[in-house]
């Protein structure tokens, strides 16, 4: 795909990432930097363990990124959404192998761009610098709020609190209830058992690969530390 | 403000630390020196955010409300120790409170006065971003702990990271301390120690655990 193309098509991500604060001659040479892959419904995007030298932005689709352990099981630790970044420590951390394996959840098309380009653009703009600074707290912050959720919370609020969240991103995202799963730490069966409970009282409404949440104000009673 | 202490201080502390001698040498002029005494409010969860703060002495323990109010300790910080630091990189509101728990001095900066350093700086621009990406990698992996340790396994896991990170076979942390850190109640983690301690893997003092068979940890640490 010529460079072009690729510019005028990660231009129409404007609305979701700040493109502008890029100078025009930085961000045809990241555009240069830049492939679109495309990968069908459950196509690893990298696994863990991999030697990492590229980082992406979501065009469309989505990817959820999972923590394996020597026993096969998951741990969803991300959902990232056009015109969010994964993968993105490459550009920060030098011969560091990827922790995760990232996976699409739909048909999904992302923008791969090479960690060297990357960096030479960034060492160049203030503005880009301090939006990655702002991006990488808000995974700390986010994270944090994980790691608090896993210490505190028991399944059935884990799995109630991450419904609620879930629903307020405001579009519905195609979640297999293996993958309601591996978000909150649990297995299939309580999971099914869990939604099957909150839906016999009315506060969800299960659906394939998606979840309705019908009564926000029972589901977050059903959070308890 | 005793400049020298400071300097020692900021000299080791994570994001400092990303920082010449220089660059920190003019961050000194900017310090402002808080003190607090027990059970004061040093800031409360949802505050809106502006500075960082570097312990020069005392402890403080950082905390967050249960969705009835009841507090969750979930750090114990002390001398050295640097809090609220990523009040630095964006404007969120505080996300714990914190509260000192004895008489407590520390410093405070400014976010202005930290970028405006940090602005003439790629090398410790790019430093500070390697030590946020660490952090990100650092915080999923605990995730990961919770998720798929039992709490001996997370207790010796704790113990093994905190006593290679510090190269040394004490290390100083109460029993709530740990408790908060991996996110179990007091009663199992006293458990857990006990059974460790019965085996050998550990001596457990009145403020530090001292590692004696690290292979005796790791076999605790199965996934």
């Amino acid at each position: 795909m010529k460079v072009e193309e690729l510019r005028k098509m990660a231009g129409t991500l404007a609305d979701v990432l700040p493109i502008e604060i890029l100078p025009e001659l930085d961000r045809q040479e990241l555009a240069g930097h830049m492939t679109l892959r495309k990968f069908k419904q459950d196509e690893v995007v990298y696994h863990q363990g991999d030697p990492a030298a590229h980082w992406f932005v979501v065009f469309e689709g989505l990817v959820k990124v999972l923590l394996l352990d020597e026993n096969g099981r998951e741990l969803l630790i991300s959902l990232h959404s056009r015109g969010e970044f994964f993968g993105e420590l490459v550009i920060f951390e030098d011969k560091v192998p990827r922790d995760g394996t990232a996976v699409c959840v739909i048909p999904t098309s992302v923008f791969q761009i090479d960690r060297d380009g990357s960096l030479a653009v960034l060492k160049r703009n203030e503005e880009a610098r301090g939006h990655m600074f702002e991006r990488l707290s808000r995974s700390i912050r986010k994270l944090e709020g994980q790691v608090e959720d896993f210490a505190f919370l028991d399944v059935t609020s884990r799995l109630a609190k991450y419904l609620v969240e879930v629903a307020r991103l405001g579009r519905p995202l195609p979640l297999t209830q293996d993958d309601l799963a591996a978000a909150v730490g649990s297995t299939r069966m309580t999971v099914n058992k869990l939604l099957a409970d909150f839906e016999r009282r009315g506060l969800i409404d299960v659906e394939r690969r998606n979840v309705r949440v019908l009564d926000e104000k029972s589901l977050l009673r059903e959070i308890r530390v | 403000m005793n400049e020298e202490a400071v300097a020692r201080v900021l000299a080791s502390a994570p994001v400092f630390s990303a920082l010449s001698e220089a660059e920190r040498g003019e961050l000194v002029a900017h310090l402002r020196t808080r003190r607090f005494s027990r059970d004061e409010v040093v800031f409360h969860r949802d505050d809106p955010a502006g500075h960082v703060y570097v312990m020069l002495s005392g402890t403080v323990k950082v905390s967050i409300p249960d969705e009835e109010g009841h507090e969750i300790v979930v750090a114990v910080e002390r001398e050295g120790a640097v809090f609220g630091e990523l009040a630095l990189f964006d404007d969120a509101p505080r996300s714990a409170t914190v509260t000192a728990l004895d008489q407590t001095e520390v410093v405070t900066l400014a976010r202005e006065d930290f970028l405006r350093v940090l602005e003439r700086s790629p090398r410790a621009t790019r430093e500070i971003l390697r030590l946020l990406a660490r952090t990100v990698r650092r915080a999923s992996g605990r995730i990961e702990d919770l998720v798929f340790l039992d709490v001996p396994g997370r207790v010796a896991k704790c113990l093994l990271d905190l006593a290679t990170a510090h190269a040394r076979t004490e290390v100083e942390l109460t029993q709530d301390d740990l408790a908060a850190f991996v996110g179990a109640t007091r009663v199992s983690v006293n458990r857990a120690l006990a059974d460790l301690e019965a085996q050998g893997a550990i001596v457990v003092g009145r403020r530090h655990i001292a590692v004696k068979e690290p292979a005796l940890l790791r076999k605790q640490v199965r996934y």
